[in-house]
This record gives structure tokens, C-alpha cells and sequence, in this order.
């Protein structure tokens, strides 16, 4: 997006230089082209320059190697100074940027920003002007032999950073910001980053997980398929046992009583134990401990009277009537206290069930006879160690009738022996699969299929973000790799371009000397030399700004202290020719021995009038009466400033600092 | 809030639930668990992903024994906090916190989280006292009713 933005004029006070109000405006938002302001040295050329700088660059500007507040100070007894800088930009679009002086204690600058939408406290230039307003960027636009010396020094300038400063070519490291912003809320969001090794770890744990069910599958099938077997060789050599038995009508009546006799033993316990669960179930009659503790719960309720017999709902529909029952009014004040003491009362609701619970254990527990359920329980206990202990001599009474059988039959004693080693078997079997069936083992290397069926839902939905980050991950390497060899083609070509274009001028402008730049790195690269003269260097750092300012979109103004300073005469007349070419808007400081050679043809070479205005410090009574007998002079506690050509051309003063 | 039980004491207690046997529910588990928290002053935290929400409300054959329950757990929360019965105040106070007549269970959220507690602690306690979990209903009440009783 091409910047748009001209000086319409600044104004000084209270700082080193005469406190002077300076305006190239032409009306119609329209500023003069070229100006020329004459002062004299000492007169603060370089201030103002700085405070233009400090102006269009921001506070920032004073956090690198600038000067101080201090510094900017006119004299010791000057407690405040100010700066006003007056641009246009966007063709219409007015902004003030004022720097505020405070030189109590070490000294401060505010700035303070005014523009279409209001006056603001600190340095706040519209978006459309950021991106040149700061500090790299204005040190190109307020030029100077030093900035010209800096720009073949790498440890000073980047020029390179300049053009693509100048075009934009940093948007390109802004979309690249962009797609990684984009890429990590994407990443974040699936909780992948998309790495090679993420998505390989994602699916090893997937075939893993694929892998664990496979042979826990197996394994458990074998194990299962083992038991059924067991169950069955069981049922058929006790089958097989039976028919042995059945061969003997005495031990086959034996044994029918003692199975008889166990499954009845059985069943007793069962029954036993049924009755003592179903009696457990009520905690006064499972403990005589509890039973006393819930009847403690329920006399010590009775005697804090809690609940009470009103309800909180009961106060606070009495806080809501306007007088009491016993007709007293209740005001706030009384309306608050009694809303507070209702605070105290369980609500209505709460009183009901507390009065249940209370109602319940008067019933249950405390109008019965605890020792009573107590013995119950003790009875039943009683009763099922004995049913269990009928039970024990049951099934030892069975073992020995079959083992008794087998006595006197080897096959019988083979049968039986084979039915106990199953029997164990079974057992340790059972007690393998049961892992199976642990539902609390979450980890990989559980035996549950349905936990390990869960991880593996969740790796696959895992390994499916880390499939899609990864095709989003491939984009956004294609997107960078395109704005990476974009930004170093443009910039190798926009370099080459620079290059070329200000070697032109060079040629012109110095036509005996071949000097040239080889290249754009980080400074000016010269051909097979180092550096030139104050006035080759000056040259050369003229014919790369005006290449870099003219052939960009922006419209920007140039700002030049001593546009000919070291440079020769001969020279001069080229330079003042190039001059126009270096942006929309020229201004310069100069000094009367720069007239010489330059004056007269940059205003052969601008295609309108130029602003003529000089500008001296008071104190030569002779030359301030000689301006104020000019019409329009304008004068400050310590300054006097004339514009036009004539008083400009004639004014000699010429005092070396 | 519901009652909830360790995914490890539904695991623990799965041989001896049997149809028609007196021990049949999960609430069944988790009472025993929480008759022992309560009577060994045992509470355990346990994270929501480690236990199972399995019934919210007391189920029909607790019913009558609901205020009962309610009541031994008040009673054993009021001790636990320190709370003196004779403290009108602080008593109406804490059981305005862990009442809600409006809830299922008669119990406010932080009731039920706290009853909770003592089911967790309490089939703690049990995992240690049982060396491997119970095989048969009669074996497991009798040890059970010993060790409440020591």
C-alpha cells in the first residue's frame, strides 16, 4: 500500500535552536515542492533536523543511540520547550505530533498525537503511516552527510533493509507470521504438531494397541477354550465316575445322601447368609454402635430444638408486612434484622425433612429395643457358623465316600484323582481369567478387550488429527518456501534495480569519476574501493535515495541538511537537478556558501516555485533591522525568519560554530 | 449429585453379587462400603474418572432405611467437623449445607460428595482387611461383621 504524507510546517519553542513557526502550506492542501531554509551555522540546523527525526520516528527514537532531552534544552533557565510538527497525509488528512519538553531533573519527552479523530496522549500515527513512521525509515528520509557516510558503513545503515522497507517487502515475513499464527492455533486446537516422529509414535501406538487386542484375543480364547475343556473331561469323568458308582447300589446310595446332604447344607447358608445381608441392610440393626449414635443424632436435634417450630419463610414473610403482629411498624432498619435472624431458621422444606428423619428413627429405633436387633444379628451370625460348619462336613463326608469308592476300584481311585487335578486346574485357570474381566486397568498393557478397545478409539481419533495436521503442516511448508524465495527474489531484484538506476545518476552527476556500487547488501557496496571522498559519498548517497524514493509508490518528503555541503561546484548543478527527483516534497537547510552553483539551477529543474526562507538568531541589531524592513518578517523572543528569494539570495551572514 | 463407587469395588465385589441372594445391587456395595467409612471415621477422595455414578437416588429396598442412613452419615459428618450436637447455631449451619430437601437423596452436592468420601474410605478399608476379594456372600458377611466389630 503506498504512504502518502507531506511536512505542512513545524513549529519551535524553548529549545536550541530560535523559537520559529515555519509553514510550506500553499492552501488547498497543497505544500511547496522544493524549500530552502537559510540559517546560518549555530543557528540549530542540526536540532531541528534531530526534532524532525524525533518527531517522525516516535519515542523509540530515543531509546537507541539519540541524543538526550537534555540536550534539546535553549538555555538553564528553560524548564519546558515544545515541538509541533504539522503532516498531511492521505491528500487531506491532517496530523500534529507535538514533542513536549520537560527539562526538570534529568529531563522528559511526551508526545502527544493529534489527529482526525481527536487528540491523544503518546505517539499514535494512523495505521496507513506505521510502517514508515519509525526510526530506521525516517533516518533515510532526513538526510545528511552523515547519513550519506553511514550508508557505506554496515556497522551504521542497512540499506538493504531500507528497500525493502520502502517496499513493503516486509508484508511477506507478516504473511509467514500469519500462516504460523494459523498453523499453531490449528495444531493446538488437534493437539498434534504435526511432526513426522509425533505421527509415527501416534500410529505405532495404534498398531500397538491393534496388536495388544489381537493377542490378548488369542490368549484369552485359549484360556477360555482350556476351562471349557476342563469343565467338559470334568462333567465326563464324573460322568464316568457315576456310572462306576452306579455299579455298587451301596455306594451309589452313599453318595446320592452326601450330595443330598451338601446341596441342603448348601442351600442353608445361602439362606443364612441372604437373611443376615437383608438384616445388615439397616445400619441399627447391622451395629448397636450406629443405632446409638443415629439415636444421639435424633436427642440432641430435640434438644437444640431442631428444627424449630417456624420455618425461615415464616420471618421472612413477616420482614415483608409493613407492621408487626404485634402492630409495631417494621421499617428497614427492623426489616434487616429480622431478614438476618431468619438467616438462623432451616427453611420449610428442610425442617420436613429433618422431621422425617427424626419421625423415622423414633419409630425404628428409638421405641425398639436395640439389644433386641442386636441379638438378632448375633443369632443369625450363630446360625450361619453353624450351617457353614455343616456345609465343611458335608463336603468332607462327600470326598470321603468317593474316595472311599475308590479303595476298592483302581479306575474309580483313577477317575477321582483325575477329577481333583482338573478341579485344580479349573481353579488356577478361573483365576487367570479373571484379568480378563478387570475393567480397572486403563493401561496399554491391559487384559480387558473393552478398556483396550477405548484406548485404541482414541489413538485412532489421535493418529486421524496427527493425519490432518500433517496435510495442513505440508501446505504451510509450500506457503513458507514460496514467501521465502519470494522475499529473496524481490529483494535481489529490487536491489539489482537500485543499484542499476542510482549507478545511472552517478554518471551523470559525476561524469569524470567511476565511481559506482557494486552492490546492495547491508550498506553500499562500492566498486573495488572502500569508501569514497565526503563528496563522492555524498553523491552516491544521493543517487541511491532519490533511485529508492523515486521509484517506489510512496509519496514521502525529503528532508537535507546542506544539500552541497563537501560537494564540488561543479558537481552541485547535477545534484540540484537529481534533487526534485528525490520525492514530492524537498526541504533543505542550508548555509549562503551553498548557494553557489546549486540555487540557480534546481530552479531551472523544479517544475514550480521554490520556497526561499532564511532564518538567524537575533543579535546583530544591523541584520535584524535589515529583515525587518522586508514585509512579512516574522520574529520570536530570539529569532527572525523572512521569507522570499531576494532577502534570501542577499543574506551574507555566514558565523562558523 | 449421585452415589458413586471406585471402579475397583464393583471389580472387588463381582463373585459374590448373585440374583436373589440378598447381595444383588450395586447400592449393596457401596452400603457396606460406607457403613465401615462411617464406623472406622475413614474418608477417601477418589477422582471422578476412577469411580462410576451408578444410581441416583436410593433404590426401593433402602428406602425405608434411607433416613436411618442419612442419619448415621449426619451424625458421623457433624463429629468428623467437629461440630458439638448442643451447638444450635453451627448445627443448624452445617445442616443447612448438607441438606437439600429438593435433591433425590435428601442430600445437597456437597452431602453426597462428602458421603461418598466415606464409601471410598471405607472399601479401602476393606481391600485391606480381605486379603483377595470375597468368593462366597456368607464368608465375606461374617469376616465383614468381625471387623466392624473390633
Amino acid at each position: 500500500m503506498a504512504v502518502d504524507f507531506k511536512i505542512l510546517g513545524w513549529s519551535a519553542k524553548g529549545l536550541r535552536c530560535p523559537d520559529h513557526d515555519i509553514s510550506f502550506e500553499k492552501g488547498d492542501n497543497r505544500v511547496h515542492k522544493i524549500a530552502l531554509i537559510q540559517m546560518p551555522n549555530g543557528t540549530g540546523k542540526t536540532t531541528t533536523l534531530k526534532l524532525l527525526r524525533a518527531a517522525l520516528a516516535g519515542p523509540k527514537i530515543w531509546e537507541d543511540n539519540f541524543d538526550k532531552p537534555q540536550q534539546f534544552r535553549k538555555n538553564k533557565q528553560t524548564l519546558h520547550g515544545q515541538f509541533e510538527l504539522k503532516l498531511l497525509y492521505a491528500k487531506h488528512k491532517r496530523l500534529t505530533i507535538v514533542l513536549d519538553f520537560d527539562f526538570s531533573n534529568e529531563g522528559a519527552v511526551n508526545y502527544i498525537t493529534t489527529g482526525p479523530h481527536g487528540m491523544d496522549s503518546g505517539f499514535n500515527p494512523p495505521v496507513g503511516l506505521t510502517s514508515v513512521l519509525k526510526p530506521d525509515f525516517v533516518n533515510l528520509l532526513m538526510f545528511d552527510g552523515e547519513l550519506a557516510a553511514n550508508l557505506l558503513n554496515p556497522e551504521h545503515t542497512n540499506a538493504q533493509k531500507a528497500i525493502e522497507e520502502m517496499y513493503q517487502l516486509l508484508f511477506l515475513q507478516r504473511m509467514k507470521d500469519r500462516i504460523d499464527e494459523y498453523w499453531n492455533t490449528l495444531a493446538n486446537n488437534a493437539g498434534s504438531k504435526g511432526s513426522q516422529r509425533e505421527f509415527t509414535q501416534r500410529r505405532n501406538k495404534v498398531e500397538a494397541l491393534k496388536a495388544r487386542i489381537d493377542e490378548v484375543k488369542s490368549i484369552k480364547s485359549g484360556e477360555e477354550g482350556q476351562l471349557e475343556d476342563i469343565n467338559k473331561e470334568i462333567q465326563r469323568l464324573e460322568n464316568e465316575f457315576q456310572q462306576e458308582i452306579n455299579k455298587s447300589d451301596t455306594d451309589k446310595k452313599a453318595l446320592a445322601d452326601a450330595e443330598a446332604n451338601l446341596s441342603s447344607t448348601i442351600q442353608l447358608v445361602s439362606e443364612k447368609a441372604k437373611d443376615i445381608a437383608l438384616l445388615m441392610k439397616n445400619p441399627a440393626e447391622l451395629s448397636a454402635s450406629l443405632a446409638q449414635n443415629i439415636v444421639f443424632l435424633k436427642d440432641s436435634l430435640d434438644k437444640v430444638k431442631l428444627p424449630g417450630i417456624a420455618a425461615r419463610e415464616f420471618f421472612e414473610e413477616i420482614a415483608d408486612e409493613p407492621h408487626c403482629i404485634c402492630g409495631r411498624e417494621i421499617d428497614p432498619a427492623i426489616q434487616k434484622v429480622i431478614r438476618d435472624g431468619a438467616k438462623k431458621y432451616l427453611g420449610s422444606e428442610e425442617v420436613a425433612v429433618l422431621n422425617a428423619m427424626k419421625s423415622d428413627i423414633k419409630d425404628r429405633i428409638a421405641n425398639s429395643n436395640l439389644s433386641a436387633a442386636e441379638t438378632k444379628l448375633e443369632q443369625l451370625m450363630q446360625e450361619i457358623d453353624g450351617a457353614q460348619h455343616a456345609e465343611i462336613l458335608a463336603r468332607q463326608k462327600l470326598d470321603a465316600i468317593k474316595h472311599l469308592a475308590g479303595q476298592n476300584d483302581p479306575q474309580i481311585k483313577q477317575i477321582n484323582e483325575r477329577i481333583d487335578q482338573l478341579k485344580e486346574q479349573k481353579i488356577k485357570l478361573e483365576t487367570k481369567i479373571e484379568k480378563y474381566y478387570d475393567k480397572t486397568d486403563m493401561s496399554d498393557s491391559s487384559w480387558n478387550v473393552d478398556n483396550l478397545n477405548e484406548k485404541l478409539k482414541k489413538a485412532n481419533a489421535d493418529l486421524a488429527e496427527a493425519t490432518g495436521t500433517i496435510s495442513q503442516k505440508a501446505k504451510r511448508d509450500v506457503l513458507c518456501r514460496i514467501l521465502d524465495n519470494a522475499l529473496i527474489y524481490a529483494r535481489r531484484a529490487l536491489s539489482e534495480d537500485v543499484c542499476a538506476d542510482a549507478n545511472e545518476k552517478i554518471k551523470v552527476l559525476m561524469p569524470n569519476n567511476d565511481i559506482r556500487i557494486a552492490s546492495i547488501d547491508k550498506c553500499l557496496r562500492l566498486v573495488e574501493k572502500e569508501a569514497g571522498s565526503v563528496g563522492e559519498t555524498l553523491t552516491v548517497g544521493y543517487a541511491f535515495l532519490s533511485s529508492l524514493l523515486s521509484s517506489a509508490t510512496h509519496n514521502l518528503p525529503s528532508v537535507v541538511d546542506s544539500p552541497t555541503g563537501s560537494i564540488d561546484l561543479q558537481i552541485r548543478p547535477e545534484i540540484a537537478r537529481l534533487i526534485p527527483k528525490l520525492g514530492d516534497q524537498f526541504i533543505a537547510f542550508t548555509i549562503s556558501s551553498e548557494r553557489d552553483g546549486f540555487v540557480a539551477p534546481l530552479s531551472q529543474a523544479a517544475s514550480e516555485s521554490i520556497y526561499f526562507l532564511t532564518l538567524f538568531k537575533k543579535g546583530d541589531k544591523a541584520l535584524e533591522a535589515s529583515a525587518r524592513s522586508v514585509s512579512g518578517y516574522r520574529e520570536s523572543e530570539d529569532g527572525i525568519w523572512v521569507s522570499g528569494q531576494t532577502y534570501f539570495s542577499a543574506f551574507h551572514t555566514d558565523r562558523q560554530e | 449429585m449421585a452415589f458413586r463407587i471406585p471402579d475397583k469395588a464393583k471389580q472387588w465385589f463381582k463373585h459374590i453379587q448373585h440374583k436373589n441372594s440378598g447381595f444383588e445391587l450395586e447400592f449393596d456395595s457401596y452400603y457396606f462400603c460406607l457403613v465401615l467409612g462411617i464406623s472406622k471415621g475413614k474418608k477417601q477422595s477418589l477422582p471422578n474418572a476412577e469411580t462410576t455414578e451408578f444410581v441416583q437416588q436410593f433404590p426401593n429396598e433402602y428406602k425405608p432405611n434411607r433416613h436411618l442412613i442419612i442419619a448415621m452419615f449426619l451424625n458421623a459428618e457433624l463429629k468428623s467437623l467437629g461440630i458439638s450436637l448442643e451447638e444450635r447455631s453451627a448445627l443448624n449451619k452445617q445442616l443447612t449445607r448438607l441438606i437439600d430437601p429438593i435433591s433425590a437423596t435428601g442430600l445437597s452436592e456437597e452431602g453426597m460428595r462428602e458421603m461418598n468420601r466415606y464409601a471410598y474410605g471405607g472399601f479401602r478399608e476393606l481391600q485391606n482387611q480381605f486379603l483377595e476379594p470375597p468368593r462366597t456372600l456368607d464368608g465375606f458377611l461374617v469376616e465383614y461383621y468381625q471387623f466392624l466389630n473390633t
